[in-house]
């Protein structure tokens, strides 16, 4: 043993020859002295004092565990440990050996060793100092980290720590090559390396494992009792016995009195034996017909569970088998979402249905159910369809109005967006995308003129005064006047006299539009004024008596309404302010107002007064189109959104009825499918009709019929849908008008077409 | 007052409608699981926070809400306070234990005394009447039958004696069921036996379920179950009372021991297996020697009369005896078909038999071993005092207030449904359930069991219920028996009839077995429209067939019969001049289903399209009718006009669409899109049960 640590010893300076320069010196000296070797490079390295640890061999040397020695010591110990059982003194010599024992894991082994070598182990012991050689004390040794020495011997010289801290490569090459590296512990307060020995190793052993640290500890032996088991004639203590314990006590007595007194008084009752039959009797003996069903009206029973119906059936029919397909769906569901929460199969005998699964469990449910849930009484709203839609007059007895499609006007080459007929109902105008306007005998379907403008005609309009003979049209951004000198010579030519009768003033005002004379050529095809304005027009319209003109301008601001004096060729702007942008204008028939379609209003202006009447709220979300009955009580407003407002303007600014006129509507109620917009609406001069043309191709007639008495609510009926007009670029019928004098409606199409319905 | 104490009182009283869960404990200082408890016991439910007024709903959040008055409805409840003492009781119990130590004798005295309450006023409160306590028997009754078979468990909170409880009340429920007639309908689910009762004119439909190994779900609160059935085994003991008073039977039924340790169930309360135990031996003697006397007489009345052999003359007379007491007591019930009468009787026979055995048990047994009928009416003159006596009491005693009424007559036809047949239930059936089902058709059943009236080899057997084949026959009359499967008493009594044996045949295609429950209220309330017409079709078709099929049994005799039932115009002649092939046949029931669905949906919508039904006719008469290639033109121009007619009801609908408000515009196009919605499902369905039969066809 001493040899292979020996060997150890060797190898280790072999390892780091450098840094023990001076050790090979005094490498022979501890030689002898095994226990010294560790000792050596501190007392070295102190300098000259290295006797003192050399020379006594007694509580100092004895620190440095050598196994050799301490073997024999432990031997001696337990041989002492023992003889001290033996002896009467035996529970304290078991404190000294347990004592030992402790110690000998710290650096205490000393202890023994110096009492092996006195003899004496008891002279020397103090287990009060803990370590000699270090004289720190019990302070913590991370204090000395930062220093060379971890702490001062007895004579007050620093004791060095090792000269070099071993590192990990270090660690392992004594990992590898030291047999006993799983022996060495280091020793906190100087540094140094213990190697356990076999002794020590065995007693950590025992420790660790609960046992006592003397292998010669007898935990079993027979237990020795204090007092025998056996009678003694003579007893324990010869107390004699208290007077009391030969009296009845008084205090039981009273209690006992009291008791009595209550079972006479019947006060206390024997408990009766409880009957373990239940007893039933007849609980509905008196019952009341009238009982209140229920507690209170509140109150709501339970519902019933739900009866099997045929999917449930053990044998159930064919039809009610799951594919394939469907069995996937169920069983990937939650048990909590499936309609149905078994799977309908069908076996072919009865022995071979198995029991279901989740029985107890929709039991359990159920329970839940009954006591958890909120009821509720569901009234099942049960509503008549045929209810729902209203009751009208039959078409039939509303007529006349226009039925079928009588003339196709061909000869546009794009869309046709606006319409016009004249006061008589003789001739019709038109405006198409192709830059042209035509004119168009109504009874024939022929062409009469064609005048090209050299635009896009947004809007076209026919003088309503008899008197004269003119067309407005707006195009571009100039609004042209013309005489298309058709019917009667009498009234083109005065109303040629009309306009050159106008002499300008001397000092021409300021003006929002700028009035041309038409030149000679232009003459010659019709044009006779041409009124410019800086910005695009999308609507004119001509006053009632046929001086005045409106006009619609696409910008922003206040003027994008201009009112045009044909005959005085004035022109102004009626409002310093905007409400959005204007879609439409129109005047009133009889009063004179002017109405003005912004986005989401109408507003009703009274002109002379020069103040705001009324504000319409249509409730659609764009207003498209505009229209004055002619007896100027009623308002019709198309919109975008594929809707119908007529207003009643005695009865509120609310609409008095909204027609959803959309055809697709109806079919697509899901709010997926666009609606078609409304994009022209009219009213006929005469008869109770109007009209309505929307993206969708079809001219929608209805009967307005207004009365004279005010107590009498307009009556609104759908009575035809007219179709024929063909889709072009998602397009439908652009403009409706109706002749002024028949029933009968026109509309321009997309398709380049104007038809006209009788 | 101040006026702003005022208006808080005032608001304090609109918000107190309702209370809190959480308020409701803290003022009846109950823990949670006494308030659940005491929430089963009376019925009480929360809210919808819905319900709440919306300005005082944020108060309400997140908790369960009562109404006031179901708070003061617990407030005077007698049961806290014995929910109290039982909690009190459990301290002290605790505490004594503790000082006690090992002496076990004490500590059982104390749980002795545990206080216990009583439910019967609750049930009154909840059930004023009786007909209402007999109309909410259906959770009670499955719920019951389900922990009877549970296992008991007291760490999990399955009381034992619950389900002792629960086992003898489900017992005396189907033997009171039987006894008294009262099955209707019967149907066999995927999840057990589903039975229906009429009971004072209630329907009561319980489920019996399949047998199975009970199973511990961890998401099951069996105590929750456990105060449930404490509730409704309360409730059925009371409302079997009240009925077996009112049909005059003694509550509760005796049980027979030897029987019950036989696992009969219902059966060991049965008085007359009672009263024949003794006799059987005696019995089956009795009834070869019979048989074999007879055996030039008519089968049927032997059947009828060899059950009750020796009572035969003792019956007589003690009928006559009792048409004289019942004279002379005029009993409250109104009867008036003779029928009644003699159950009347046969219940009193059944009474006095018992008491017979309560006074004179040594008699009897000297009764039972002679056959004499002299005995008997010694025996007889004996008891009729005590009957007298008894009847006396009975008419002493004032009555029920009120008479309940007995539906009699429809039970009739089904009471006598099996009343000359003997079924032989073997053993791998389900004996319970089959019994019950029989016994109150009037049938007589026959078991493997030395208690069971008749043995295997009994002549006057005519049916055996089993599903396996059995294979040789020693004798020829157990040959001649029908073997049938289960499901034929099912349908039977389903169906109010009794229908061939020969589809039920074992080893045969059983044909389908349908539901009886679709005509139920119940039913309908829970399934939507067109399910209901589904199934309500499937019914009705399947019902046909059934019909059709018998009658090709019958050599097609009644061929003309079927033509007036199945008058419909369209098919009328088709009918019965294709009725021979299947396959047609089933082509021409798939046509009238279609039909009849569309019948029914138009009762339903009340839609008056009868051009388009009409056309709709047309075009599925098309492939039906032979004769295509004649009345190809004069169908296309009805086609088209069809369509021009159709195309003009379509604009006018539009056009009135167009005025409607938007309100009733969305409404309307719910409607139109629900109606769409079953009109699409409907036809996926025929679409189904069409591609199977073209499947078939295949196949075939």
């Amino acid at each position: 043993m001493a040899g292979s640590r020996g060997a150890g010893r060797t190898a280790a300076p072999s390892v780091r020859p450098e840094k023990r320069r001076s050790e090979p010196e005094l490498e022979p000296e501890p030689e002898p002295e095994p226990s010294l070797l560790r000792t050596s490079p501190l007392s070295h390295s102190t300098g000259s004092d290295s006797d003192i640890s050399d020379g006594e061999e007694s509580v100092f040397s004895g620190l440095e565990d050598s196994g050799s020695d301490s073997s024999e010591d432990d031997d001696e110990g337990d041989e002492e440990g023992k003889d001290g059982a033996l002896s009467d003194e035996g529970h304290s010599g078991m404190e000294k050996t347990t004592e030992e024992q402790v110690q000998d894991g710290s650096p205490g082994l000393r202890t023994a060793v110096a009492s092996a070598r006195t003899g004496d182990e008891y002279a020397e012991d103090s287990s009060d100092e803990e370590d000699i050689r270090n004289t720190v004390g019990n302070v913590p040794l991370e204090w000395y980290a930062d220093f060379p020495h971890v702490g001062y011997d007895l004579d007050g010289r620093r004791i060095y720590k090792p000269l070099r801290t071993r590192d990990e490569l270090d660690q392992f090459l004594d990992k590898m090559d030291d047999p006993d590296y799983w022996r060495t512990v280091q020793d906190p307060m100087t540094g140094q390396d213990l190697r356990l020995t076999d002794e020590q190793v065995a007693l950590v052993r025992r420790l660790q494992s609960g046992q006592f640290g003397d292998m010669g500890f007898n935990p079993y032996e027979p237990a020795v009792d204090f007092f025998s088991g056996d009678v003694m004639i003579h007893p324990v203590t010869n107390r004699p016995a208290d007077k009391r314990s030969f009296i009845p006590s008084l205090v039981e007595k009273e209690k006992v009195s009291r008791m009595v007194h209550a079972i006479k008084m019947g006060w206390i009752q024997p408990r009766r034996p409880r009957d373990p039959t239940p007893s039933f009797y007849d609980l509905w003996a008196q019952e009341d017909p009238n009982a209140v069903l229920g507690r209170h009206k509140m109150h709501v029973p339970a519902p019933k569970l739900a009866l099997p119906g045929h999917a449930e059936s053990y044998n159930p029919p064919p039809e009610y088998l799951l594919s394939e397909e469907e069995h996937l769906a169920w069983e990937q569901q939650e048990p909590g979402e499936r309609k149905q929460s078994f799977l309908p199969r069908k076996f072919p005998s009865l022995r071979a249905v198995p029991a279901y699964g989740r029985f107890i469990q929709e039991r359990f449910e159920r329970c839940l159910d009954l006591y958890l849930c909120p009821r509720q009484r569901k009234m099942r709203v049960n509503v008549d369809p045929e209810d729902l839609i209203p009751k009208l007059p039959r078409p039939r007895d509303l007529q006349p109005f226009p039925t079928c499609q009588a003339l196709v006007y061909r000869g546009h080459s794009d869309l046709v967006r606006c319409l016009s007929v004249s006061p008589g109902g003789q001739w019709l105008v038109s405006g198409s995308d192709d830059g042209s306007l035509r004119f168009w005998e109504v009874a024939t379907a022929r062409c009469v003129r064609t005048v090209p403008v050299g635009g896009v005609v947004k809007s076209v309009a026919w003088n309503p005064s008899p008197a004269v003979c003119l067309v407005a049209a707006a195009v571009e951004d100039s609004v042209l006047v013309l005489n298309p000198a058709l019917g009667d010579r009498l009234v083109a030519d005065s109303t040629d006299q009309l306009l050159s009768a106008f002499v300008p003033p001397e000092e021409p005002p300021l003006q929002p539009a700028r009035w041309l004379e038409a030149s000679e050529e232009e003459r010659q095809v019709g044009l006779r004024l041409r009124v410019c304005h800086g910005k695009p027009v999308t609507q004119v319209t001509w006053h009632g008596r046929g001086d005045y003109l409106a006009v619609v301008l696409a910008t922003q601001g206040h003027t994008q309404v201009l009112i045009h004096q044909l005959s005085r060729r004035r022109s102004q702007s009626p409002f310093r302010r905007s409400h959005g942008q204007v879609q439409r204008v129109a005047f009133h028939p009889a009063r004179p107002f002017l109405l003005v379609a912004s986005q989401r209003s109408v507003r009703l202006y009274h002109l002379l007064r020069q103040e705001l009447t009324k504000k319409l709220m249509p409730n659609c979300k764009w207003v498209s189109s505009l229209a004055v009955h002619p007896a100027g009580d009623n308002v019709i407003c198309g919109s975008y959104d594929s809707k119908l407002v007529w207003f009643d303007l005695d009865l509120s600014t609310k609409p008095y009825r909204m027609l959803s006129l959309s055809l697709l509507s109806t079919w697509f109620p899901s709010p997926r499918h666009h609606k078609k917009a409304l994009r022209a609406v009219a009213f006929h001069p005469r008869y109770p009709l109007f009209a309505s043309g929307s993206d969708d191709g079809s001219v929608i007639v209805c009967h307005g019929m207004v009365y004279n008495d005010l107590l009498q609510n307009p009556l609104l009926v759908p009575v035809k849908v007219l179709k024929g007009h063909a889709l072009t670029r998602d397009l439908g019928v652009l403009d409706v008008v109706f002749h002024p004098t028949q029933p009968w409606v026109f509309s321009s199409g997309a398709d380049g077409t104007i038809r006209l319905f009788t | 007052m101040h006026i702003h104490k005022l208006k808080k009182k005032i608001q304090k009283k609109k918000e107190s409608k309702y209370i809190k869960k959480k308020s409701i404990l803290k003022k009846l200082c109950l823990t949670y699981d006494d308030f659940n408890k005491i929430c089963i016991y009376k019925g009480i439910y929360p809210r919808d926070h819905k319900q709440i007024e919306a300005k005082y709903r944020s108060k309400f959040n997140k908790d369960i809400c009562y109404t006031r008055k179901d708070f003061k409805n617990i407030k005077g409840e007698p049961i806290i306070n014995t929910l109290r003492e039982i909690k009190t009781y459990y301290k002290k119990y605790k505490k004594r234990k503790q000082r006690c130590g090992t002496n076990k004798e004490e500590c059982k005295n104390i749980i002795k005394g545990l206080p216990q309450f009583k439910l019967d006023h609750i049930i009154k409160e909840r059930h004023p009447n009786l007909s209402q306590a007999v109309g909410q028997l259906n959770d009670a009754l499955t719920a019951i039958v389900a922990y009877s078979l549970l296992p008991s468990d007291e760490k999990i909170g399955i009381k034992n004696d619950s389900i002792q409880k629960c086992m003898q009340l489900k017992n005396i429920f189907h033997y009171y069921v039987y006894k008294t007639n009262k099955i209707t309908k019967a149907f066999i689910t995927v999840k057990g036996y589903y039975l229906q009762a009429q009971i004072l004119q209630q329907n009561v439909t319980w489920l019996i379920p399949h047998i199975f190994t009970p199973y511990y779900d961890t998401s099951i609160n069996f105590k929750i179950i456990t105060t449930f059935i404490e509730y409704y085994t309360c409730l059925l003991n009371y409302v079997l009372f009240k009925l077996f008073k009112i049909d005059d039977l003694s509550y509760p039924p005796e049980q027979n021991i030897e029987l019950k340790n036989e696992k009969l169930g219902h059966i060991a309360y049965d008085q007359t297996y009672f009263v024949d135990l003794a006799k059987v031996a005696n019995n089956t003697k009795g009834c070869d020697s019979s048989g074999n006397n007879n055996e030039n007489n008519n089968t049927m009345l032997l059947n009828a009369a060899n059950f009750v052999v020796n009572d035969e003359a003792s019956d007589e007379t003690e009928q006559n005896l009792h048409i004289k007491v019942y004279t002379k007591a005029e009993a409250a019930e109104d009867i008036a078909t003779e029928n009644v009468v003699t159950q009347g009787i046969e219940e009193k026979s059944v009474k006095k038999k018992k008491k017979k055995k309560k006074n004179t048990t040594s008699n009897e047994k000297s009764n039972e071993k002679n056959n004499d009928t002299s005995n008997d009416k010694g025996n007889d003159t004996s008891n009729d005092k005590s009957n007298d006596k008894s009847n006396d009491k009975i008419s002493s005693t004032p009555t029920t207030v009120i008479k309940h009424y007995i539906n009699e007559d429809d039970n009739n036809k089904l009471k006598n449904l099996f009343k000359n047949f003997i079924f032989y239930i073997h053993n791998d059936m389900p004996f319970d359930v089959l019994s019950i089902i029989i016994l109150s058709c009037g049938g007589k059943i026959g078991w493997k069991s030395k208690y069971s009236p008749y043995n295997y080899k009994n002549k006057a057997i005519t049916h055996e219920i089993t599903e396996t084949e059995i294979r040789g026959c020693e004798e020829n009359f157990i040959c001649e028996r029908d073997r049938i499967q289960p499901q034929y008493v099912f349908d039977c009594l389903n169906r109010k009839e009794i229908l061939y044996c020969f589809n039920y045949k074992v080893n045969k295609q059983l044909p389908v077995h349908l539901s009886p429950f679709i005509d139920d209220e119940n039913y309908k309330d829970f399934v939507k429209t067109e399910e209901y017409t589904i199934s309500k079709m499937l019914s009705t078709n399947y019902e046909q067939r059934n019909d059709n099929n018998n009658n090709n049994n019958n050599n097609n005799t009644n061929k003309m019969e079927m033509g007036q039932t199945d008058e419909k115009g369209i098919i009328k002649t088709d009918m019965t001049t294709k009725v021979q092939s299947d396959d047609e046949f089933d082509d021409i029931t798939l046509v009238k289903c279609r039909n009849a669905a569309l019948e029914n949906q138009k009762q339903i919508e009340k839609e008056d399209e009868k051009d388009d039904v009409q056309s709709q006719k047309n075009s599925q008469n098309e492939p039906q009718t032979g004769d295509m290639t004649k009345t190809d033109n004069i169908n296309d121009q009805n086609l088209k006009l069809g369509n021009l007619k159709k195309q003009k009801k379509h604009n006018e609908l539009q056009r009135k669409k167009m005025l409607m408000s938007k309100k009733k515009r969305k409404l309307y196009n719910r409607i139109e899109n629900a109606e769409k919605r079953q009109k699409q499902k409907i036809q996926k369905w025929i679409n189904k049960t069409s591609k199977q039969k073209n499947n078939k066809k295949k196949k075939t």
